[in-house]
């Protein structure tokens, strides 16, 4: 595997997929309702109004209209919107009759649960734990911030494939059979393994245990999916080796171990058992394909701008 | 709304209430989860009268091997103690409040 010429992402005009960052306020005011509703409590109330929960005696001829105790949270029309809309207004004892799909519906109120949401303040803030957030100008900034970061994620990945396409057409590299196979081979090692774990063998399973894990449905469908797996990672690990070696980046080995342990406690298996699932000859190729597609993505990132710099 | 942490001695008693318990089986790394979480917190401000049992899978794998758990979050709703449905993914707020509509009226 070779890379004989590179297309450098940094060298490709992407003039065409700027875009202008708006933050959006309405959901920041959501994220702030969010927090202060941690601190909610549930006061008895006198008058039934929309978003109370209220418990209720319902007496119809319709059977679901027809029990005792009911909790109904007025407003979200869970029930019946039309009857929880009558309700409203009305307080505890109160006899409420109503129509409901042409029939006549009871209902005493008997208990109403207000709910309370105090008002922002520091201190519910701090308690969020957000990087850098002390007060309501920090935690502002902290949102603006973060839907930045989506949009340009969410902008990335609408691009990437076609951007991916042209570095692609724009290089020349030399992958043959026998490394997209050997991809396969590992990863079909791997498969193996993991079920194993499982107390399944993989030429044993049913299609529903092999969809449940993997998207195919029959054993002989795994090779063909992975090879266009391999046919999709395999240019980008050939890149990623490339960039690695120009930069002076080498996979660490220290990182593999750790990460083996990790996932041994996670799967519930020794390192050693989890390391014949995850060589680290395979590690390796994630890791380098991973270094070139974070540095790619990272780029196709900053083609979203604020509005003071579009 | 009451949120329970359930291990394996106590899963079957919070499970066994009266009324609508959701079951969220999740695990800490896991990114729809939090999105999930996330969910099942703003569920709390609106139906205060539906129990939800969290079950994390890393620490608590059993459950996870005796519900056939292998994609995360799982939901298991529970009426008046019996199991009524399960989903694999994420379910939205609306989404989920008319499943449990469904069940409680």
């Amino acid at each position: 595997m070779q890379v004989k010429k590179e297309l450098r992402y940094e060298d490709l005009d992407l003039s065409r997929f700027r875009k202008v960052f708006h933050p959006d306020e309405a959901a920041i005011e959501k994220e702030i309702l969010y927090v202060r509703q941690k601190k909610l409590q549930w006061e008895r109330g006198v008058i039934a109004s929309s978003g109370d929960v209220i418990t209720a005696r319902l007496q119809s001829e319709l059977q679901r209209f027809n029990r005792e105790g009911v909790k109904i949270t007025l407003g979200l029309g869970l029930l019946s919107r039309e009857l929880e809309n009558a309700l409203i207004g009305h307080s505890c004892g109160e006899k409420v009759t109503c129509s409901v799909k042409g029939t006549s519906v009871t209902v005493i109120i008997t208990d109403i649960q207000h709910k309370v949401v105090p008002p922002l303040d520091d201190e519910m803030l701090v308690e969020e734990n957000l990087p850098g957030v002390t007060d309501k100008m920090s935690f502002h900034t902290y949102q603006v911030e973060k839907q930045r970061d989506e949009a340009a994620t969410q902008l990335a990945y609408e691009i990437r494939e076609e951007v991916i396409k042209e570095i692609l057409t724009g290089s020349c590299l030399e992958i043959t059979e026998t490394d997209y196979q050997h991809w396969v081979d590992l990863q079909m090692n791997r498969i193996e393994w993991l079920s194993r774990f499982q107390g399944l063998e993989l030429s044993d399973m049913t299609p529903s245990q092999i969809s449940a894990r993997i998207p195919v449905s029959s054993y002989e469908e795994i090779a063909p999916f992975l090879l266009g797996g391999a046919r999709e990672t395999m240019p980008l690990v050939a890149l990623g080796s490339a960039r690695a070696a120009s930069d002076g980046y080498t996979v660490s080995r220290e990182d593999y171990d750790n990460w083996i342990t990790q996932c041994a406690t996670d799967w519930h298996c020794t390192p050693e058992e989890f390391a014949r699932a995850e060589p680290f000859e395979l590690y390796e190729m994630n890791a380098l394909s991973d270094y070139y597609y974070m540095g790619f993505f990272r780029h196709l990132k900053s083609l979203l701008v604020n509005e003071e710099d579009g | 709304m009451a949120v329970y942490h359930a291990t394996k001695e106590n899963y079957d008693t919070l499970t066994a209430a009266d009324g609508i318990t959701i079951v969220d089986f999740y695990t800490t790394t896991c990114g729809p989860c939090k999105l999930f979480s996330r969910v099942l917190d703003d569920l709390q401000a609106e139906l205060p009268f539906v129990s939800v049992v969290k079950v994390n899978l890393t620490d608590v794998p059993a459950l996870g091997e005796r519900f056939e758990i292998h994609a995360t979050p799982t939901i298991l709703f529970y009426k008046d103690g019996q199991m009524v449905e399960r989903r694999i993914g994420v379910i939205d707020q609306d989404e989920l409040q008319e499943i449990i509509g469904g069940y409680l009226y």
